[in-house]
């Protein structure tokens, strides 16, 4: 894979910017899931303790 | 007490049967959008009129079909909410808000960000364009009844309620480049019998696809699960499970 490659024929910043913001956004959702599962674990072990809503 | 044995006992499989599932569905996800992405960037030859900027074309059409595709499974669900009270069903619907609203924010930013080297504009009120933002409306509006409603039960059949109306806006967001004359181009690969797209730009599309799909089932099971602690806290099976769980973590 050259420069050239990654250069998309000018279209660098368009294309990238859109995988970049699909990627973050993706991960983004998957890390906020595992999160709110967490807290709802958290919740149930010890319901009185939990204010992190 | 049949029934609500039934009820019980469904999360619970649901609960367990995700937690088996998704490292596989995790695995597949990864596996489908890598070599989607890598065969859409590299390997996939230019477009002859739009160059490499046609290679958006990889994650706005998955996002775009996904924002239709989470909204029919959530209007599905929303029947079901209404109609027989599965709790499954209401679960299914309020968890999958936040993923749809996402796919279409998705589908709205990266069309924007095409548009501007090939129409010349980020944005135009056409048809295809409006009807998206509409959708996107849709989802946070859902969202936004979801969390204002204390009561889970109650606020799930409004929430069903809201997103069968919303149905309505789905066709029209399908079919506006067919009824208005519109500055989006018409469908590429729906024509199945003669898909007006090469193959070797078909495939990395197809696999992006069903990349997304997957990503979309394994953080729903995600979501799911935390919205049935919130539903079965005080049962047994989610203490026994949960402490089950922590032990076989710590060993």
């Amino acid at each position: 894979m050259t420069e050239a490659t990654f250069s998309m024929g000018g279209y660098a910043a368009y294309v990238w910017s859109c995988f970049g913001l699909t990627a973050i956004v993706l991960f983004g959702n998957l890390v906020a899931a595992h999160r709110q599962e967490s807290r709802q674990r958290a919740l149930v072990a010890d319901p009185d303790s939990e204010h992190a809503e | 007490m049949m029934r609500l044995l039934h009820r019980y006992a469904s999360l619970m499989h649901f609960y367990r049967l995700s937690r088996q599932l998704q490292p596989w569905l995790y695995a597949l996800t990864a596996g489908l959008l890598t070599a989607g992405a890598v065969l859409g960037l590299f390997y996939a030859p230019a477009d002859y009129q739009q160059g490499d900027s046609f290679r958006i074309i990889y994650v706005h059409v998955p996002s775009a079909w996904m924002s239709l595709f989470v909204y029919m499974c959530m209007a599905t669900a929303a029947a079901s909410t209404l109609i027989w009270r599965v709790k499954i069903a209401e679960i299914l619907l309020r968890s999958s808000a936040p993923l749809g609203a996402s796919f279409t924010f998705l589908a709205l930013v990266t069309g924007s960000i095409w548009g501007k080297p090939m129409w010349g504009t980020w944005w135009v009120w056409d048809a295809r364009l409006t009807s998206e933002l509409v959708l996107l409306f849709i989802y946070l509006g859902i969202m936004a009844l979801d969390s204002a409603i204390d009561d889970r039960r109650a606020g799930a059949r409004a929430v069903a309620v809201m997103t069968l109306i919303g149905v309505i806006n789905i066709p029209i967001v399908h079919f506006s480049v067919e009824w208005w004359s519109t500055l989006h181009q018409g469908p590429t690969v729906s024509k199945l019998d003669k898909p007006s797209i090469h193959i070797d730009m078909l495939i990395p599309l197809l696999l992006m696809v069903a990349g997304f799909s997957s990503y979309y089932f394994a953080v729903l099971m995600t979501r799911m699960r935390a919205e049935i602690l919130f539903y079965d806290a005080r049962a047994n099976w989610v203490k026994t499970t949960l402490s089950l769980e922590d032990s076989l973590r710590h060993d």
